[in-house]
């Protein structure tokens, strides 16, 4: 079968390809610390081999391709939500601590002003090893043993000269030695000014460098943090003290929290935040209450409206039942982000047509996009207008699927219309298109495009710690604490509350499963 | 049933006035303000498009003065390279459309023709999968697309290539089960006689069932087609640059200006680019609609 060896050989060279661009991927990904990057590709590329070159795989070639977008742009993203929020990463929070580390340790020292000139004692020990007495201006005196100019500090660093001993016969405060070191004076320093050229002595404030041979100059171009692997912890030369690692950055005790810090996971500090941190908590509640409020009267007023369409359409003897139907699929149709964006427009306060026609009626404009209250009606309107076509479609359907005679029935017992409608149509119905309801609440708790572009969640809450508007959902609200980085991207805390998201709709689906699975038996049964 | 209507109407003719105004009227005036309330916006950016005078606040329904400038406006501002966004927009929307559609037909077909181990618990995941809507995610994969920009560029974040990919994550979900349902409906009894003939299954898949499936295959991607077109959290999660926005993100741009300035512009980009899909609507009212309310209800 000559196709069937060709094929085989296309599908090979397929695999190969990609094998050979994950191999090609794999060193950079580790050079660049991608090991989350580096799992999933492995994933991947394991299962297209499997897939493509095992023979006893049967399914798995047709699946495979599906299957790694699904795994790593749908499920994989899942799972990473989870555990984002499980971090501290944000603004401030976004490097490894290694890069963080890495990072400070490249802060240089902060100048103040001009570089300050202090005053050099050269020391030697026996074994020729110099070292070097600075008296600052304020009289305070570092001891120390120089290093060259871009050498590791190694054995050198300031000592402590109570401890060798001081010798100060004359008791001019220059001592005449310190432990194993004399001082040297007058010639015997000009005989080791060459070899002190380039000596440095590291000082809490910065370098000393050798100016004279009795003077050296203070430089700030010393790194200012030196981290210290064993206890975990960075000195600050500057101020010479020690600042410990904490959570997510290294505090120091002056409580300087020192920037960038690092991402770390915090356990369920994100969803303590939620329920118990006054900043987070007042928003939190008032963009869920109105998650929940918003999604429920969206849900029921499309209804209402599309019921009360689908009904009044139900009349065959109606003309232009078609001119209509066509006419209430027109909002279905256009896509919701220019619905949405020419509705702001629409109700501009000042130009907007809205208010034009109610001006027209004699009325005051109304603050539509402004006032907390009136945003609330907007946004419930422009949601009714954009959801009314797809509840008309659906009951229009239910309405002709309930059977005349149960409705002849009730009407031979002498029920009324209005009656007829209560106890016969409206239970039927709200039966059939149950699903379809949760499936439109959930649809619209997440109801993201309307929310961002008609109001972008404003008014904004006067005063409130996180930026938040007065008709905020959870999910925009969490694209602006995600994203929008007026006042800094915290992944964290959004992933947490998107992972609330997540259990809001999943048990919302879960529900609407099992109510399908019921409804199938009642009709299997009938 | 075209008859039992026409007669309908006939007799709708014949009804007393007062019987008219009693049983009808009240529909007509109810369909009627709902009919004005749905194309309301309609009217007034269709106005707005052409009229000359450029300005919300001045603007009336039936202009006094017809002008096309704002359409002209669009592709001429470099500020807001209107061409570039369609071009962008439909470039994604085609590409990652059709992907999604062969990757849902290779799908549907295995679980339609193949007898593999997991099947049942295949095709039920594919649905319980629909449980997490893929732009939840937004905030991993807008991470993702940063790290992968670091090493590979050309498919990083603030690419349309990665956004695509991106889209082809939902390729077999529901589709992917539509499509198998569809297949199922083609007999078997075609592909038994294909292989006996030494059709591979590969030839049995493109050549038998693929052609047969053509209208599912249609219909799933001009939904998907127009569910890309319009989808906004990821582009705007993924895109970050003014000439890799989509129509969707570019389109704002008009409003977070002077908008009372920009209306006439917005208007005509509102038209040309709702246009297409609202035609589509129209124009296959029933199989979109179909499939649409079908996907809601599981979804």
């Amino acid at each position: 079968m000559p196709a069937l060896r060709r094929g085989f050989w296309v599908k090979l060279a397929a695999v190969g390809l990609i094998d050979a661009g994950a191999v090609a991927l794999i060193p950079v990904l580790i050079a660049s610390g991608s090991w989350t990057l580096l799992v999933l590709l492995l994933a991947a590329a394991a299962l297209i081999n499997y897939a493509y070159l095992y023979p006893g795989a049967t399914a798995l070639p047709w699946l495979t391709p599906g299957l790694v977008f699904l795994g790593l742009f749908v499920l994989w993203p899942v799972l990473y939500t989870a555990y984002v929020g499980l971090t501290n990463w944000s603004t401030g929070h976004i490097l490894s601590k290694e890069q963080a580390i890495e990072r400070l340790q490249s802060i240089p020292v902060q100048t103040g002003g001009d570089p300050v000139t202090l005053d050099l004692a050269v020391f030697r020990n026996s074994e020729g090893a110099l070292a070097f007495h600075v008296t600052g201006p304020e009289g305070e005196v570092w001891f120390g043993i120089p290093r060259p100019r871009g050498a590791d500090p190694g054995d050198a660093g300031l000592l402590d000269p109570a401890e060798l001993g001081v010798t100060d016969e004359d008791a001019d405060g220059l001592p005449e030695a310190i432990g194993p070191y004399t001082r040297l004076a007058g010639l015997q320093v000009v005989g080791v000014a060459a070899a002190m050229e380039d000596l440095v002595l590291d000082l809490p404030g910065g370098q000393a460098e050798v100016l004279t041979t009795s003077s050296v100059r203070l430089v700030a171009s010393g790194q200012r943090y030196r981290y210290d692997p064993e206890t975990d912890t960075l000195r600050d030369t500057q101020t010479d003290t020690i600042c410990g690692a904490v959570v997510g950055a290294f505090a120091c005790p002056d409580g300087r929290q020192l920037d960038p810090g690092w991402r770390e996971v915090v356990g369920l500090t994100n969803f303590v935040r939620i329920v118990a941190d006054g900043r987070f908590r007042g928003p939190f509640v008032r963009v869920f209450t109105w998650n929940i409020v918003f999604a429920v009267v969206s849900v029921a007023l499309t209804f209402a409206v599309g019921l009360t369409l689908a009904n009044a359409l139900q009349d065959t003897r109606l003309r232009g039942r078609a001119i209509y139907r066509s006419l209430f699929i027109i909002p279905y149709a256009v896509p919701a982000f220019i619905s949405a964006i020419v509705w702001r427009g629409l109700l501009n306060d000042q130009f907007g047509q809205v208010n034009r026609v109610i001006e027209g009626f004699g009325l005051p404009g109304v603050p539509w996009l402004q006032d907390p209250w009136w945003a609330k009606v907007a946004v419930l309107l422009v949601n009714t207008w954009l959801g009314f076509p797809y509840m008309f479609l659906i009951t229009s359907g239910a309405l002709q699927s309930i059977p005349e005679e149960m409705k002849e029935a009730a009407r031979v017992e002498g029920a009324s219309a209005a009656r007829v409608f209560a106890t016969v149509t409206l239970p039927l119905l709200m039966v059939a298109t149950a699903p379809m309801l949760i499936g439109s609440f959930a649809y619209n708790f997440n109801n993201f495009v309307l929310i961002f572009l008609l109001t972008s969640g404003g008014p904004p809450v006067a005063g409130a710690s996180v930026p938040v508007g007065h008709t905020d959902i959870l999910i925009s609200f969490t694209f602006d604490l995600a994203l929008q980085s007026g006042r800094g991207q915290n992944f964290g805390m959004a992933s947490a509350i998107v992972f609330v998201i997540f259990v809001v709709v999943a048990s919302l689906s879960a529900f609407s499963f099992r109510f399908t699975k019921r409804l199938e038996r009642v009709y299997g049964n009938v | 049933m075209a008859t039992s209507e026409a007669r309908g109407m006939r007799s709708s003719h014949r009804l007393p006035f007062r019987r008219w105004l009693r049983e009808l009227a009240w529909r007509h005036l109810l369909l009627g303000a709902a009919g004005v309330f749905a194309l309301f916006p309609l009217i007034w950016i269709v106005s707005s498009s052409v009229n000359a005078v450029d300005n919300l606040s001045t603007a009336r329904i039936i202009p006094r003065q017809l002008t096309v400038d704002n359409f002209v406006e669009l592709f001429t501002n470099p500020l807001t390279p209107f061409g570039t966004w369609i071009w962008n927009t439909w470039k994604v929307a085609v590409i990652a459309a059709t992907g999604n559609v062969a990757l849902a037909a290779m799908a549907a077909f295995a679980f339609s023709r193949l007898h593999f181990r997991g099947r049942r618990v295949g095709l039920l995941s594919l649905v319980l999968v629909q449980i997490f809507p893929q732009f939840l995610g937004f905030i991993a994969l807008f991470l993702l697309g940063q790290q992968i920009g670091d090493v590979a560029g050309f498919v990083g974040l603030n690419t349309h290539g990665y956004l695509i990919l991106v889209y082809l994550g939902g390729a077999i979900g529901f589709n992917a089960f539509l499509i198998k349902g569809y297949m199922d409906t083609v007999p078997g009894s075609l592909d038994e006689s294909a292989a006996v003939e030494g059709a591979s299954l590969w030839q049995v898949f493109a050549r038998v069932i693929l052609p047969l499936s053509r209208p599912v295959l249609a219909v799933i991607f001009i939904i998907t087609f127009i569910g890309i077109y319009s989808e906004y959290i990821l582009a705007r999660t993924l895109l970050r640059s003014a000439d890799n926005l989509t129509l969707a993100l570019g389109l704002q741009l008009f409003v977070s200006n002077d908008y009372s300035a920009r209306w006439g512009n917005l208007s005509a980009a509102a038209l040309i680019g709702a246009a297409p899909i609202v035609l589509t609507f129209l124009l296959a009212q029933r199989q979109i609609i179909g499939g649409l309310t079908r996907g809601a209800v599981k979804g």
